[in-house]
């Protein structure tokens, strides 16, 4: 493995794999697509919601009165038909009770993405993990979901992986598949 | 220092600085501003943010020659105040150096409780008074908990950025959204 100090590369730059910027307060944008592994077959391929669970833990074991944002981008279908685009602020007390903050999006100029923000019911390698949920349409059509979080990130423990579930749930009443 | 040219990565590349320039792209890296700014402005209702951008023609920069600022962020525990923005700053490149100053995205908010989502911050960008450096600057208001509690927000330019390194960044607290440098 290379280690360089101080580089200037002129031209193109071309990384194959993940850039991580180790010491930067943003990650790297997550990509993931949008036709999930639906168990939920009505309507078939899982239409109406996203479900997405990330690796962060949510409570105090990452976040507690430290918040972080979460940052989500995409869309799903071939028009657009669900386009997202907002910013949710992450945070849990950093008190014993642990409380989870709930859905805090602060910024949201999507269409029809409603989104949700929430709290794991179960736990994933020992803990709960932030999740949210947008809308889909109601097939395995193309789409994808970009996620980045602000602060906070270069020492979060990233330790349980990504998954995505579709439902046909909706913004109001939250099956909540994790 | 290396110098490398047409280089290409396999694999996982890490870097451990907390920047990465890409010079050709006309975006600087995002700056990091700690919503706190210490001393008697850490209870202060408006954060002010000193950059090193000349507002000024004379500077060569900004007459005729206009950037884009982005700033997104938070303050505090539940977002209180939430920054998105993106602002045109511009002098014109006659003599009279007028300075020109547009918000035209914003989607961030101000108010509220945790349960009651706020609405609509108003930040403020103008030029400071004073000169830094023998250029008055690009400064930033942002409308804050009044408390040294966790917060941040992220600034970056599009266009004009060469001109970035000449003073240093600065953050004060006041009471007031006008001009505090």
């Amino acid at each position: 493995m290379a280690t360089l100090q101080n580089s200037t590369i002129t031209g193109r730059l071309q990384i194959t794999g993940k850039l991580k910027q180790i010491n930067s307060d943003v990650s790297n944008w997550q990509v993931l697509s949008h036709c999930a592994n639906g168990t939920d077959t009505t309507p078939v391929y899982a239409g109406g919601r996203l479900h997405v669970r990330t690796p962060i833990r949510a409570d105090n074991t990452h976040l507690g009165w430290n918040p972080i944002i979460m940052e989500v981008r995409g869309y799903h279908s071939y028009s657009g038909e669900a386009t997202h685009n907002f910013m949710a602020l992450l945070n849990s007390t950093g008190d014993s009770n642990n409380t989870w903050y709930g859905n805090q999006i602060r910024s949201d100029s999507g269409h029809n993405s409603l989104p949700l923000v929430y709290q794991s019911t179960n736990t994933y390698g020992g803990y709960k993990r932030v999740c949210f949920s947008v809308t889909k349409v109601g097939c395995c059509c193309t789409g994808h979901i970009w996620i980045r979080f602000w602060n906070n990130t270069s020492t979060a423990p990233y330790d349980y992986a990504w998954a995505t579930e579709g439902r046909g749930d909706s913004q109001g009443s939250l099956s909540a598949p994790f | 220092m290396a110098s490398l040219q047409g280089t290409t990565f396999v694999g996982t590349t890490e870097v451990l600085a907390s920047e990465v320039y890409v010079s050709g792209s006309g975006m600087t890296p995002w700056k990091t501003i700690f919503m706190c700014p210490g001393g008697a402005g850490n209870n202060a209702s408006w954060l002010h943010i000193r950059t090193p951008l000349p507002a000024t023609n004379a500077s060569s920069g900004s007459g005729w020659n206009p950037s884009i600022v982005e700033v997104k962020g938070y303050h505090s525990y539940f977002a209180s105040y939430s920054y998105d923005f993106q602002a045109i700053i511009n002098s014109s490149g006659y003599a009279d150096n007028n300075w020109y100053s547009n918000i035209r995205v914003n989607r961030g908010n101000t108010g509220g409780t945790q349960n009651n989502p706020p609405t609509g911050t108003v930040p403020v960008v103008y030029r400071s008074t004073n000169t830094y450096n023998s250029y008055e600057r690009v400064c930033i208001a942002l409308p804050r908990t009044t408390c040294c509690c966790n917060g941040w927000s992220w600034v970056r330019w599009w266009n004009n950025t060469g001109i970035l390194d000449s003073v240093a960044w600065a953050t004060s607290g006041t009471n007031s959204s006008a001009n505090a440098y």
